[in-house]
């Protein structure tokens, strides 16, 4: 919650989001796309947004979770960066890192090819904001919560008062607060 | 009822802030038949508006004005604290902690240390003593006043059973401003968790719903919420004439004041001194020898997380899971001085995968993730020192939306908080490692709750803001009301002093108005 307070900042004004969307247009001349990943969002960079979602999948895999929440980081990545161009440059810019070197897209290469490319943009200000944007996204979402354990909200349960709150049960000794 | 009154009505005392110290101030004045206006820049929620969810409520109750940090701060959020009525008794986790008596003399305690301006307070813990008792009291502290301790919850018993095993003693849940029984109209802690998104039934002590209305129905309080402060007015001899502030559409009004008691927190607080500097308030109200500001000071905060061998739900229950205490005490040889409280916190899963490893991802790192029923963690709260380059100041250029200078905010972790902070996570690690912790994860601390000394009492004036009675050198009327008076900032988390503080203050005040002293 903190990176979302910090990027709060960001926000820039509508000629930004022009610029995007034409450089998204050239874009889309250019870049033939044939993905099984579902990416539904009307987007003018559908390379992009395909790519970020296989991104953040690779990032945090969970493999019993179906390709909506990680669709939901790449479509909300994208509809941001459509009235922030820095962001949108960095967005586009590490993409184009992840692309470099191989005779494939790096979203079209194998599971190996594409963690060896992350590995090499470990840390950088594009690897940062992704994996922001991942951990916000998904670990915010009930059903991902429900996957790890989290109960979430209570009180309309009456707290946890009656529902295990002090009911551990494999420590070597008892314990009782004093 | 709720008292209304006119602008030009100077009969009042204004109040700037709605927390721990001027809600509690507010509160105590009305209850003497002081009549106070109570100026809150927040909105005012009710309980219904809580709700368990840490990301919404962190954007409802948090002070998210541009600030900007620079040193070792988040650069865009240097501090966590509140912009709501009750400010950041909303969203605190209710440790009433009292310092040790001798704390209150940390230049004699621990002596002159380098890159530090350590000072003793010129007031004394007996001097606080009362005041402690009657702020327990008002704030129903589980493990005083006969009230029991509440009952431990797992993430406490995993800490309790490994401190044990190593021979720590001082254990307990903490003294804990939650009601364990039902009292003064709010009913008993129901585990809920959620503590810092606003206690939705009230068990736990806001003034928002405690001192607030209690205030309001003694017909002495007139409580103004939205309402930015954004200077003070004064007359030729420096008396304070009035305060001036833009309400929730903008419109600028000028209350006129009997005195001013200003606890806005540490950043605002001085903040307003600054920005209401004059031709005879050349470098703000009370910086006559450059105070204001200086002498920033949080405390020294940082977490481990344990992967257990079973589940501990951590989520589950009151947020502050219990303190272990025996690291408090100064001791030689340690390397630094003062001590720390461990104190168990859960995290939620965004801050679980935020905090292991600062880059971590990958299948692995998932894994660790899926495991989170497994998690125990817990904070080290310690004190930090006094380093007058640690400070607020004004942005040469950026302004609010009030036109007014956003405040900058200058911290650098002292060697001796750096020392401090790795010998905690040792022994947090440690307490883990005796339970059979099958990995750990030290995480760095997020921006600071607690926030302290920018406008520290003295009994000369060449050496702080403010008097022991918290009122500004230089002015007749004005007083600092809340965290910013600290000299130190002791072991101890700060509300229950700040509270006790204010009480304090409060009857002081009384008494000078009786006697028609101000």
């Amino acid at each position: 919650m903190f990176q979302k307070a910090r990027s709060a900042d960001d926000g820039l004004g509508s000629p930004a989001r022009r610029k995007l969307l034409q450089a998204g247009a050239l874009l889309i001349a250019l870049v033939s796309t044939h993905s099984r990943i579902a990416f539904s969002r009307d987007e003018a960079d559908p390379h992009l947004g395909q790519s970020l979602q296989q991104l953040a999948r690779r990032l945090f895999p969970h493999d019993q979770l179906p390709d909506e929440p990680y669709g939901e980081i790449a479509s909300s990545l994208v509809s941001r960066a459509s009235t922030d161009s820095k962001l949108a440059g960095i967005l586009r810019a590490g993409v184009a890192q992840l692309d470099k070197g191989g005779l494939k897209p790096w979203m079209n290469r194998d599971e190996a090819s594409q963690l060896a490319a992350i590995n090499r943009i470990m840390g950088s200000e594009f690897f940062r904001l992704v994996r922001s944007a991942c951990i916000e996204h998904l670990y915010r979402n009930k059903e991902v919560w429900q996957l790890l354990g989290y109960q979430g909200s209570s009180v309309e349960f009456g707290g946890y008062v009656d529902r295990g709150f002090d009911d551990i049960d494999w420590l070597p000794t008892r314990s009782k607060a004093k | 009822m709720s008292r209304k009154y006119e602008f030009d009505d100077s009969s009042a005392v204004v109040v700037i802030g709605s927390g721990a110290g001027g809600g509690v101030l507010g509160a105590e004045l009305a209850f003497q038949g002081i009549d106070v206006v109570c100026l809150e820049a927040g909105e005012r929620l009710g309980l219904a508006d809580f709700v368990n969810d840490e990301a919404l409520m962190f954007r409802k109750l948090t002070w998210l004005d541009p600030r900007e940090g620079s040193g070792d701060l988040n650069p865009g959020l240097p501090a966590y604290i509140c912009k709501t009525v009750g400010g950041t008794t909303v969203h605190w986790t209710a440790l009433a902690m009292r310092p040790l008596a001798d704390e209150f003399a940390a230049l004699t305690k621990y002596g002159a240390i380098d890159g530090a301006k350590l000072m003793d307070w010129p007031i004394e813990y007996k001097d606080l003593t009362r005041y402690f008792a009657k702020a327990e009291f008002k704030m129903g502290v589980a493990g005083t006043n006969n009230w029991p301790y509440h009952p431990g919850s797992n993430n406490y018993k995993v800490l309790e059973a490994g401190a044990r095993k190593l021979g720590y003693r001082e254990i307990d849940m903490g003294h804990l401003a939650i009601n364990s029984v039902a009292r003064d109209g709010r009913p008993p802690c129901r585990q809920i968790g959620f503590c810092k998104s606003g206690c939705a039934i009230g068990a736990k002590w806001s003034t928002l719903y405690t001192e607030i209305p209690k205030a309001e129905a003694s017909g002495h309080f007139e409580l103004r919420p939205e309402s930015m402060v954004v200077g003070l007015n004064h007359a030729p001899d420096g008396r304070i004439t009035g305060v001036v502030y833009a309400d929730k559409d903008g419109v600028i009004h000028e209350q006129k004041a009997r005195a001013v008691c200003i606890a806005a927190n540490s950043i605002e607080t001085p903040r307003l001194l600054l920005n209401s500097a004059s031709s005879l308030y050349p470098d703000g109200i009370g910086n006559a020898n450059g105070h204001v500001g200086r002498h920033y000071m949080r405390h020294v905060f940082a977490g481990v997380a344990a992967l257990m061998p079973g589940p501990v739900n951590f989520h589950r229950g009151i947020q502050q899971a219990g303190s272990i205490s025996d690291e408090r005490y100064h001791q030689a040889g340690r390397g630094f001085a003062s001590g720390y409280h461990m104190e168990g916190a859960p995290l939620s899963p965004e801050r679980l995968a935020s905090v292991l490893e600062p880059n971590g991802w990958g299948r692995d790192y998932a894994e660790l993730i899926e495991q989170y029923t497994n998690f125990s963690a817990c904070l080290v709260v310690g004190e930090d020192l006094p380093d007058p380059e640690n400070r607020v100041q004004l942005h040469a250029s950026r302004k609010d939306s009030n036109g007014l200078p956003i405040p900058t905010i200058h911290y650098q972790y002292h060697a001796n908080s750096v020392a401090m902070r790795e010998h905690a996570q040792a022994a947090v690690n440690d307490i883990y490692a005796a339970i059979g912790a099958k990995q750990t994860f030290n995480f760095g601390a997020p921006p600071a709750t607690h926030n302290l000394g920018t406008c520290r009492m003295a009994t000369d004036e060449k050496e702080g803001v403010c008097d022991p009675w918290g009122q500004v050198f230089g002015t007749s009327n004005l007083f600092i009301s809340d965290g910013s008076q600290f000299v130190s900032s002791t072991t101890a988390n700060p509300t229950l002093t700040i509270v006790a503080l204010a009480i304090r203050q409060a009857e002081q005040l009384g008494r000078r108005f009786v006697q028609r002293e101000l």
